[in-house]
């Protein structure tokens, strides 16, 4: 078995560095919400092409929501932040703020694939 | 708060508000635009089916009569004050975008096929693939792991190239009839399409009928899901970078 004797001759810090690299790896996993949202979308296209009926859509969009939320307060909880966020938006607008047009109103060339 | 239009006088669109309580829909005025809000006791609104059907129908509601721009679901301000702040704060792009988007339309088109049947015609007629699976079945290599991995690989590069193509033959058919258009991810590996379009009002009739006689084209080897009238989410962004409020 050459490869885990590689892993025990190697050094201590060495053993601590993969250790680190896997701890990241699942964080990443446990935070990220991506596939979740996939999960919904996917659920929405069933619901309308009635592989699934309304009842079931329900039940199975409030398990999805809710391992959302988990994502989302993990995250939070990583930052330093309180789990929900309880009150509401203020006026006060950062630089940067406003509203774009994601298309060019002077150009002939707006519609195509990959844009 | 639903979204941005343009108008002058107080308006009231009905007891539609997001939240299941009925709550009036109304103005929030900042010179000649305004924002279409509700009152709301809470402050996240969890995006479920329900919820986003409430938020959608309001912004439907004020589009049969007035250009929005709709606000992400879900955005929730603490005072009225606060939303004329941002108002003020982003009135000449609000201004701008309102007038570049004025009488128009966005419209979904989602097209998918029958990947295992698309499959079965490549096999016939991709010569690369035809031969190959021909050598497999005469030196019964059939089951070897290898050479099945290098079919798989060889027909996922040409359903690509095949989407690739149909899509390509739609959008040229389409491109005469609209303003824009945006690619969006597809969802799930039946689906080769799923594209926003930006229409100017009047030629909603002849998009129609270029969405059906591209849809006619391909008969029922796709299957196209054509929706809207939506309000333009695929064309405008409204970028807010806010504080957030603090509890007390």
């Amino acid at each position: 078995m050459l490869f885990i004797d590689d892993l025990l001759m190697l050094p201590f810090t060495g053993f601590k560095s993969i250790l680190r690299t896997l701890v990241k790896v699942a964080e990443e996993q446990y935070t990220d919400d991506a596939p979740i949202k996939e999960r919904l979308l996917q659920l929405q296209v069933d619901v309308d092409e009635g592989k699934i009926n309304e009842d079931e859509y329900v039940e199975q969009e409030a398990q999805i929501l809710r391992e959302l939320r988990e994502i989302q307060n993990r995250k939070r909880e990583m930052a330093g932040l309180p789990p929900e966020e309880a009150t509401g938006l203020s006026g006060k607008v950062k630089e940067g703020s406003g509203v774009e047009l994601l298309w060019d109103p002077n150009s002939d060339d707006n519609v195509g694939p990959g844009r | 708060m639903y979204g941005v239009i343009e108008a002058r006088e107080p308006m009231s669109f009905g007891k539609i508000g997001i939240g299941g309580i009925g709550e009036n829909v109304y103005t929030v005025h900042q010179g000649d635009i305004a924002a279409v809000v509700s009152k709301t006791p809470v402050f996240i609104f969890d995006p479920t089916r329900e919820n986003a059907l409430a938020h959608e129908h309001v912004i439907e509601t004020v589009m049969k009569n007035n250009t929005i721009i709709p606000m992400s679901f879900g955005t929730v301000f603490r005072t009225d004050d606060d939303i004329r702040e941002v108002l003020k704060s982003i009135y000449p792009s609000l201004k701008d975008v309102l007038k570049q988007m004025a009488n128009k339309l966005e419209f979904g088109l989602k097209v998918t096929w029958d990947r295992d049947r698309i499959v079965e015609e490549l096999k016939k007629e991709n010569e690369e693939i035809h031969r190959f699976q021909h050598e497999l079945t005469r030196k019964h290599l059939q089951s070897t792991y290898f050479a099945r991995m290098q079919l798989g690989r060889m027909i996922d590069k040409a359903l690509a190239e095949r989407a690739a193509e149909v899509v390509r033959e739609i959008y040229d058919g389409l491109r005469a009839v609209c303003v824009a258009s945006r690619d969006n991810k597809v969802i799930g590996d039946k689906m080769i399409m799923n594209a926003a379009f930006l229409i100017q009002k009047d030629k909603e009739t002849e998009f129609d009928a270029a969405v059906n006689a591209v849809a006619q084209k391909f008969g029922d080897r796709l299957n196209f899901k054509y929706t809207g009238p939506w309000p333009p989410y695929n064309f405008v962004n409204i970028r807010l970078k806010l504080e957030r409020g603090t509890a007390s």
